[in-house]
């Protein structure tokens, strides 16, 4: 009998240890990718998250440049055909891959924008990166005012049972309002261009486009509203 | 061996109830021998003997000692005392018996390698009989459950060697009984049963199946299961059905083995080292990774790569198809299991060493033909002016590509006079032969070792395979080595430990494609590759950039390290309740070296020019490490005729993923390449990842008397990939059986119907096999932002996906029907299964929200599909005289139809509730125009224009079937298809297979056929593999099969009138005319084996050997020969670019010592 209590509990035994420490072994987390709440921590964190809306701005690219930005305007004459935009004959492709209704930078940006207080950093310290993400949020809506007219303004991350996304498109002025706080906002918090370094968002540069901004939606008031 | 007399009534037993007389051991000895060689022995054996004045039983030790021979003799009629002298030299049996028995009233008789001596009956012999009736007898008839009488079972007076054999009705006599005799009956396959005899006269037997009979249990999860009570779909495949055939892996050695379970080509076609695609019953789910259904491979317990494992170790192979029996491993198994294993020694046994080796020479098979200079440039030109487009060849090459052709001129290029340019596209080479070798060596050896001792075993096997790619110029190859190690020691009577050691290592290299393409395009280009090109320079030297880049250029080489060790122990402390422990490790290396060269092309000139700006150098290294802990503990247990079986268990298992890989450009040693040795941009990232499961499970078991069966499996299940809430699942079945066979009633039916069973199963699955961290929105971090600043691209990290908080299983859930069933004496068998599986919660698209969210919403589980199918397996077995033979036939389907999907609009070019996966949706066409009259008369009143807005003759005439006056596909949805239909389904129907075999006298010879009965393909219009001529020209190629063009000289052709440009596709929408038969079937092996007769082997200390020849692919049946291989129709760049299959002539051996 003493070599079945031996097996009985051995078998036991092993099973009680394993599961007394499994608590854990089914909560693992990412090991390559920070976790979207250790994230929110440190400079370092924000500053890497802000960079990535450089790659938005003009710059030198295939289809970006000479003919091909200026093929949706009357100064290029086309070989084949008109572009839709030219003609007018142009329908919202219905993704944003396509070229349809695309928020998505709008997302990432009020992303940064809900969490950056988390890291609980002095705002002085924070300045250029909030004052960068600000920027951007301004040119993002600029374009989509541009290229859409009315369009929804959020300024915080929408989720899939946010009523939000479900609102009708905010008349262009009020977005271009919006435009201008983020602007102002990004030019009191962004460093002069001297102290900037090279290529990064200085507050010359918001200001820049603070009245870019102006001069374009001051127009189409006075012309078309 | 133990010499054994015939006590009897005189009476001299027939050769097959001698042989009945020995122990079982012996018996099965002796069957061997005697198929191994027949009755040549007694002529062919020559004995030298010189013994004088010597006991007659010395002279018989002597002989059978020397040789295989053996007596048989009733002692008290055959004096073993008797002096007798012998001198013989080289001279057969019959010669040395005959001196031996000269002068005595005894003869003898010669059965193969048994010699019979009786006297010859006179008085005093008959008195002896007479006298011995008078002695103790007993006879009686021995019969197996069903009551039929069983010939050939020995039964032997225990504590001495004395014996007989039932005979063909199952009846035996033994007399000469001492006081007190217990008789042992045995027989293979059965349990030994002892009677002591007392007082009775006639003893009738029953026996009763050994429930550890070779063929009568199988592997199961977690355990065995005798197949009579399998309740589930569950196929087996013995190690011997491998063994015997020259294949590389076990999948090959599969394909059509088993009805369902699909083994196919992938993209890799026949490249040495590719792996197959596997599933089992059909396509599984529509979400990414698990499209294909792949069935969860476990070897020895352990789950395994198949390519991991050598076909040589497989002792069987288990494949569990329907939810019933592979409930029991839960989420990892979805779509089936196949448990593989590999061979272990035997306790006691004698230890064996045995070598098995091939060579076979792999050739292409059904390339395409490579068509002429002359008929290609005729056709691009034909193609160009048809598209008023410029001629792609000017009259002056024209005139140059005949000339050549013709061979009125040789060189390849010729230099422009006074310009220093070279010009030359008038060659006439055929690129297909010239990039594939005739020939490539394949090689593959394997020694193996058994044995064991009383308490102990082990089996130990290494294996090498080598085989040489079939590119001409080309640097590829695979080598694979094995070695597999399997221990077990019974440490007490209720104690086993056991040790396992895997380890195999696969080392493929690759051409690594042209300049910055990778390998995949080299076939592109290889198909795509035009006669005219010149092939070498006017120096000599090779100057096609394809065939030096394939020489030259650089590889891509995979090393594979896979080592597992498994440790474990069972304990049985009470008989019938065993425990289970075992500790898996495995270490899963991969390094890729990827080297991409710069290389010289030969200038006409005599210089040269560089393929591309900078080489390129890249090394991957992967470790993965698993950890697997598995413990179950179960109990058998019958009362009566109720037969119980109880099975608990738990596992868990971690894998850490780990993958570290660096580049950088420009080697400054390329031809011994290093990321130390390279100069250039330099990149470096690496991928960490985990997982784990855990997992309790339980099954149950319950039959009466072997004819009521029932068994419930289930596992609870949790995986990390899911978040804590929806973690764990709840994956039960149950399934019942009907033994019908074992029913009274059935008696009168049995011996035409000898077994039939009914089964059926119900049980659901959940999928684990998603992407990790699946429920974590985590922020990604990169480099090299496309952007500067400060000198640098910055570093940067991106926004989360949005992620589901309800993401949960998949759940598959599989109602299956099964009936097997066995006639004529076990000769025909056959077994059927109906199913139908459907896949719930799947993975799908979630409800479109508005472009607000900014966001992809996350997949949902909200799509379903439902598979139905069934599987049949047929087979025929029998002897007639010496010859033994056998066909085996399988014939399996399944159809896949989404039940839910969210495509609200029903567009077809997403799935469709109600679509049945494969379904080609196209154009109903009737002809080619024969006029251009008729083409604008028919346009006219049919508006074609929605392809284009010109029809002439040679165009395709599409029919209105919507009476919409207007050939259109409406809005593309299943409401609104315009004049689309289904015009056919491109998933593979009635997959069959079909084995046949033969043993005659050693020879065995064996075929596999397999095939798809039905499957209609259509290839999209910029598939030059199929169409030749596409909308331009460098994407064009011409074969001899596309050569049937219509013309106005070839008004009866196949293919539309080309045109070399956008216009091409109006001819080639997806369209009746243009769809073809996938169908086919494949001789994909013949073996002709000889075995040598163990007698002339023996001399050499060789246990046995047999020798064959081999073809693989040798034959195929199919519309598409000459065309398209119907295996390997495409790689990942289209029809007709990928490496081809190869048949494959080899011969073999199998040497055991």
């Amino acid at each position: 009998m003493k070599r079945y209590t031996i097996i009985i509990s051995c078998f036991f035994a092993v099973l009680l240890t394993l599961s007394s420490c499994d608590e854990d072994i089914l909560n693992r987390m990412p090991l390559d990718e920070m976790n979207d709440q250790a994230f929110w921590t440190s400079l370092d964190n924000l500053e890497l998250y802000s960079k990535q809306f450089y790659s938005n701005l003009p710059k030198y690219d295939t289809y970006d440049i000479g003919d091909h930005k200026d093929s949706h305007s009357d100064n290029v004459y086309a070989i084949l055909d008109f572009s839709e935009i030219l003609k007018g004959t142009r329908v919202v492709p219905p993704s944003p891959s396509e070229g349809g209704w695309d928020y998505s930078n709008i997302r990432d940006v009020n992303y940064f924008l809900d969490n950056y207080e988390k890291a609980g950093l002095d705002i002085e310290l924070i300045k250029q990166q909030v004052g960068e993400v600000y920027f951007f949020r301004a040119y993002f809506y600029f374009n989509l005012v541009k290229r859409f007219g009315d369009v929804q303004w959020f300024d915080k991350v929408q989720d899939i049972d946010s009523e939000g996304i479900y609102k009708p498109r905010d008349p262009r002025h009020i977005v271009i309002n919006h435009v201008i706080e983020d602007l102002d906002i990004a030019a009191e918090y962004l460093g002069s261009g001297k102290l900037a370094g090279g290529n990064q968002l200085s507050s010359e540069v918001a200001l820049l486009f603070k009245s870019r901004v102006c001069l374009y939606e001051g127009t189409w008031e006075k012309y078309h509203a | 061996m133990k010499k054994i007399r015939i006590d009897g009534d005189g009476r001299i037993p027939h050769l097959t109830k001698l042989l009945k007389v020995m122990k079982v051991t012996c018996l099965l000895l002796m069957i061997a021998l005697v198929q191994v060689s027949a009755s040549t022995y007694s002529q062919s054996t020559k004995l030298t003997l010189n013994l004088r004045n010597v006991a007659l039983s010395e002279v018989f030790e002597e002989i059978e000692r020397t040789s295989e021979f053996r007596f048989f003799y009733d002692s008290q009629e055959i004096d073993p005392l008797t002096e007798v002298s012998v001198k013989t030299k080289d001279s057969n049996i019959e010669k040395i018996l005959n001196d031996v028995f000269y002068n005595s009233d005894v003869i003898y008789e010669i059965i193969d390698r048994y010699i019979v001596l009786k006297k010859s009956g006179d008085a005093n012999s008959r008195e002896k009989v007479f006298l011995r009736q008078q002695q103790k007898s007993v006879s009686g008839t021995v019969t197996d459950k069903a009551g039929e009488p069983l010939p050939g079972v020995s039964i032997i007076i225990k504590g001495t060697t004395n014996g007989t054999v039932t005979n063909m009705d199952g009846n035996y006599t033994i007399a000469n009984l001492p006081d007190g005799a217990t008789l042992q009956y045995s027989f293979v396959g059965m349990l030994t049963q002892e009677i002591t005899v007392g007082t009775q006269n006639e003893i009738n037997v029953t026996m009763a199946i050994d429930a550890i009979g070779i063929e009568e249990v199988v592997a199961v999860g977690y355990g065995t299961q005798k197949k009579i009570n399998l309740t589930g779909a569950v196929e087996t495949v013995s190690g011997e059905s491998i063994k015997d055939r020259a294949v590389p892996n076990v999948a090959k050695a599969l394909q059509g083995a088993v009805p369902n379970l699909n083994i196919t080509v992938t993209s890799a076609g026949g490249e040495p080292g590719a792996g197959q695609n596997f599933n089992i019953r059909g396509i599984g789910s529509l979400d990414g990774n698990n499209i294909s259904g792949s069935p969860y491979v476990v070897v020895d317990g352990v789950p395994m790569d198949i390519n991991n494992v050598n076909p040589n170790d497989v002792a069987s192979i288990t494949v569990l198809k329907d939810a019933a029996s592979s409930a029991i491993y839960g989420s990892r198994a979805p779509y089936g299991v196949i448990l593989i294993t590999t061979k272990t020694g035997k306790k006691g046994a004698k230890s064996e060493i045995s070598y098995s080796t091939y060579y076979g020479l792999a050739s292409p098979i059904n390339q395409p033909d490579m068509t002429s200079s002359v008929n290609w440039a005729k056709s691009a030109n034909y193609a160009a002016d048809n598209a008023g487009a410029s001629r792609p060849y000017t009259d002056e090459q024209l005139n140059l590509i005949e000339q050549y052709y013709n061979g009125d001129i040789t060189y390849e290029l010729e230099e422009v006079p006074g310009e220093n340019k070279w010009f030359g596209d008038h060659s006439n080479n055929n690129y297909i032969d010239l990039y594939y070798d005739d020939y490539a060596l394949a090689q593959k050896h394997d020694i193996q070792m058994s044995g064991g001792s009383e308490n102990s075993s082990y089996f130990a096997s290494v294996g090498y395979f080598d085989q040489d790619g079939g590119l001409r110029e080309g640097k590829e190859g695979y080598q694979s080595y094995n070695l597999n190690l399997n221990l077990t020691t019974e440490v007490s009577d209720w104690m086993t430990v056991f040790a396992r050691a895997k380890y195999n290592r696969r080392v493929q290299t690759y051409n690594q494609g042209f300049g910055d393409y990778n390998r995949e395009v080299l076939f592109h280009s290889l198909t795509l590759s035009k006669p005219t090109t010149p092939l070498y320079a006017p120096d000599g030297r090779l100057f096609n950039s394809r065939l030096i880049g394939l020489r030259d250029g650089g590889v891509l080489r995979t090393e594979r390290n896979d080592l597992m060790a498994t440790i474990g122990g069972i304990f049985e402390p009470v008989k019938g309740w065993v425990t289970k422990v075992n500790y898996n490790w495995n270490s899963n290396s991969y390094l890729d070296v990827d080297q991409k060269r710069v290389f010289d092309i030969p200038t006409p000139d005599g210089g040269y020019q560089i393929s591309t700006e900078s080489g390129f150098f890249k090394e991957t290294l992967r470790n993965n490490t698993y950890h697997m802990f598995n413990a179950t503990t179960s109990y058998l247990k019958s009362i009566d005729n109720h037969n119980f079986y109880l099975l608990a268990g738990y596992e868990q298992e971690v894998m850490n993923l780990f993958e570290l890989f660096g580049s950088k450009k420009d080697q400054l040693l390329p031809d011994y390449p290093s990321i130390s040795t390279s100069t250039g941009d330099e990149t470096l990232d690496d991928n960490i990842s985990h997982w784990a499961t855990q997992g309790v499970f339980g099954r149950f078991t319950y039959n009466f008397n072997e004819k009521y069966l029932f068994e419930i499996n289930a596992r609870y299940d949790g995986s990390s990939r899911f978040e804590e809430k929806s973690r764990w699942g709840l994956f039960p079945s149950a399934a019942v059986g009907y033994n019908i066979h074992n029913e009274n009633f059935w008696q009168a039916i049995k011996p035409y119907v000898n077994t039939i069973k009914l089964r059926a199963s119900y049980g659901s699955l959940g999928n684990h096999n998603v992407a990790n961290y699946l429920y974590i929105a985590s922020i990604p971090v990169k480099t090299k932002l496309d952007w500067i600043q400060n000198g640098t691209r910055p570093m940067y990290a991106t926004s989360p996906n949005l992620i589901s908080n309800s993401l949960t299983w998949e759940t598959s859930t599989t109602l299956n029907f099964g009936a097997d069933a066995s006639f004529l004496k076990n000769r025909l068998s056959a077994s059927f299964d109906i199913w139908q599986r459907n896949t719930t919660e799947m993975f799908g698209p979630a409800e479109a929200l508005p472009a607000g969210l900014g966001v992809v919403p996350p997949k949902a589980n909200n799509a379903e599909l439902e598979t139905k199918g069934f599987d049949l397996v047929v087979a025929w077995r029998d002897k007639i005289g010496e010859v033994s033979y056998n066909i085996r036939a399988t014939l399996a389907d399944n159809v896949s139809t989404v039940t839910k999907y969210n495509n609200p609009t029903g567009i077809l070019s997403n799935w469709y509730e109600g679509e049945h996966i494969g379904d080609i949706w196209g154009y109903t066409s009737e002809k080619l125009f024969e006029t251009d009259e008729e083409a604008a008369a028919y346009t006219a009143e049919i508006d074609q224009s929605k392809f284009y807005n010109r029809w002439l003759a040679g165009d395709v005439k599409y029919v209105d079937l919507d009476d919409s006056k207007k050939i259109d596909n409406g809005s593309n949805t299943v409401d609104d298809h315009g004049d689309l239909r289904i015009i056919g389904n491109n998933r593979p129907r009635y997959m069959f297979g079909l084995n046949a075999g033969l043993d005659w006298k050693g020879f065995d010879l064996n075929m596999f056929w397999q095939g798809v009965g039905k499957r209609d393909l259509y290839f999209e219009g910029g598939q030059a593999g199929f169409w030749g001529i596409t909308t331009n020209f460098q994407q064009s190629t011409a074969f001899k099969h596309t050569e049937d063009y219509w013309t106005e000289d070839n008004t009866d052709a196949y293919y539309p009138k080309p045109y070399l440009s956008d216009e091409n596709d109006k001819n080639r929408q997806p369209q009746t005319m243009y769809m073809r038969n996938g169908a086919y079937a494949r001789l994909k092996s013949v073996t002709l084996g000889y075995t040598i007769p163990a007698l002339i082997v023996s001399k050499v200390k060789i246990s046995g050997v047999r020798i064959y020849v081999s073809g693989e692919n040798l034959l195929t049946i199919s519309s598409l020969n000459g065309i398209i291989d119907p295996e390997a129709i495409s790689g990942s760049w289209g029809i007709n670019k990928v490496y081809p299959l190869q048949r494959t002539i080899s011969i073999g051996a199998n040497i055991s010592f």
